[in-house]
């Protein structure tokens, strides 16, 4: 647990309150599963903090590296539907009857990545 | 003796958005002593130690009260949610009252009843031949079906696979009709923690449960064959708490928190094993799969799946005519 207060700590890296509880969690679920969880984790702190000078993009960093060790099966999916834009917030109402449009389209292909392996 | 303040007889309830299969549970007893690592009971607002009710005058009146005030012809209730059914003789003796009481009742109000019986004992041999068999209800004896290697891990009080196929196979000499019980489907052992050896995990679980389908309907005919649930593993919140602190290995890095409140592994894990199991029972025979479903699982599951949604009474009334 060393490690999280490292992070915790930290600051060239920045976290909210809930993503700490998220990390910590996910720190808890994968050390049953694996012991070496500390050295993974410190790899991903490193580098993420060493990716800019940005505490607040360090942070957003090490946040979906640490998603991606607990949800590596999602975490891949929702990287395939990014093509799709189904998950852009920030879209006008043109853009979103596009998205429709292509959501209907490739309707089939979506389901094909949200429910095999 | 023991007597039961709350109703006897109750309607399931699945949870936010999760199909429901119109089962009643019968709460004639509760809890149990087997301590299964994945058991809720131990969360719930129940006795820690196991309890049996004997005020069936109580039961008798709600379930005139049921068919009385409902128009359906088939009924559908399970005697293993809240207890295993066969836990002590005790628990044979108050539930074959039940069943009596049930066929009474059932012969006046012109009902068709079926009685799910769950357990992971061996106390089937007790029950003398034909002893709670009546002509207007059909028992199921529903058998929670594990690899080896769940049994070992996480349900160790409780009979092996063997002599669970075995129970299975007098069950149905004695005029059961069988129900098969997937449920929970745990991912066991995870080899690591990253995408390829989560996905090897994942099959590799598939292969066991493929190789129990075979074993358990191999030693039952067809015919007695009632249905076959699938479900995998699910946790409360309380439980999934509980058990990522005791360091247990259910707490798999997939679970995901589900809109009824309960955390479950990711719909991709969910879909494969499902449709791999599936697959596999439809070509063992076409017959079976008209009597698979999903238990506690939303409808894009099913329909993921391909998978009609049924419900219980409706798959019961696919079993021979009684």
């Amino acid at each position: 647990m060393n490690i999280l207060s490292e992070i915790f700590n930290s600051e060239k890296l920045h976290l909210t309150h809930s993503q700490k509880i998220f990390i910590k969690e996910t720190y808890e679920i994968l050390s049953i599963f694996k012991k070496e969880v500390d050295k993974i984790f410190k790899y991903n702190f490193e580098t993420s903090i060493l990716s800019s000078k940005d505490r607040i993009k360090n942070g957003e960093l090490f946040f979906r590296k640490t998603y991606q060790l607990r949800y590596p099966i999602t975490s891949k999916k929702l990287n395939q539907l990014k093509k799709f834009k189904i998950f852009d917030l920030e879209v006008n109402l043109k853009h979103v009857i596009t998205q429709k449009r292509n959501i209907h389209k490739h309707l089939s292909t979506i389901k094909n990545i949200l429910t095999t392996l | 003796m023991h007597l039961r303040k709350k109703g006897f007889i109750s309607k399931y309830l699945y949870g936010k958005n999760v199909i429901d299969l119109e089962e009643f549970v019968v709460s004639f007893a509760e809890t149990c002593n087997f301590n299964c690592e994945y058991c809720y009971l131990k969360f719930s607002k129940i006795s820690t130690k196991p309890v049996i009710y004997e005020n069936i005058e109580n039961f008798a009146t709600e379930t005139e009260e049921l068919f009385k005030n409902s128009n359906k012809k088939v009924f559908y209730f399970n005697f293993g949610e809240t207890t295993d059914s066969f836990l002590t003789k005790k628990h044979i003796e108050v539930f074959s009252k039940c069943c009596l009481i049930i066929s009474q009742k059932a012969k006046f109000y012109s009902k068709k009843c079926f009685v799910e019986l769950r357990t992971k004992t061996a106390n089937i041999f007790e029950l003398q031949n034909k002893e709670i068999l009546y002509d207007n209800i059909k028992i199921v004896y529903g058998v929670t079906l594990s690899p080896k290697i769940i049994i070992n891990n996480f349900e160790d009080k409780t009979l092996n696979l063997e002599e669970r196929i075995r129970a299975l196979w007098y069950a149905q000499k004695i005029g059961f009709l069988i129900g098969l019980r997937l449920e929970p489907i745990i991912i066991y052992p995870v080899f690591d923690i990253t995408y390829q050896t989560l996905v090897e995990s994942v099959f590799n679980t598939i292969e066991e449960y493929k190789k129990i389908i075979a074993q358990a309907l191999a030693s039952i005919e067809a015919k007695n064959l009632h249905s076959i649930s699938i479900s995998t593993l699910r946790l409360t919140k309380t439980q999934f708490k509980f058990l990522k602190e005791k360091k247990s290995k259910l707490c798999f890095p997939e679970m995901i928190l589900c809109s009824d409140g309960k955390f479950r592994y990711s719909r991709p894990i969910r879909v494969t094993i499902y449709r791999s199991l599936i697959n596999f029972i439809e070509n063992l025979s076409k017959e079976f799969i008209k009597k698979v479903f999903l238990s506690f699982e939303f409808d894009y599951i099913w329909d993921d799946c391909n998978l009609k949604i049924k419900t219980l009474p409706q798959i019961s009334t696919l079993t021979d005519e009684i």
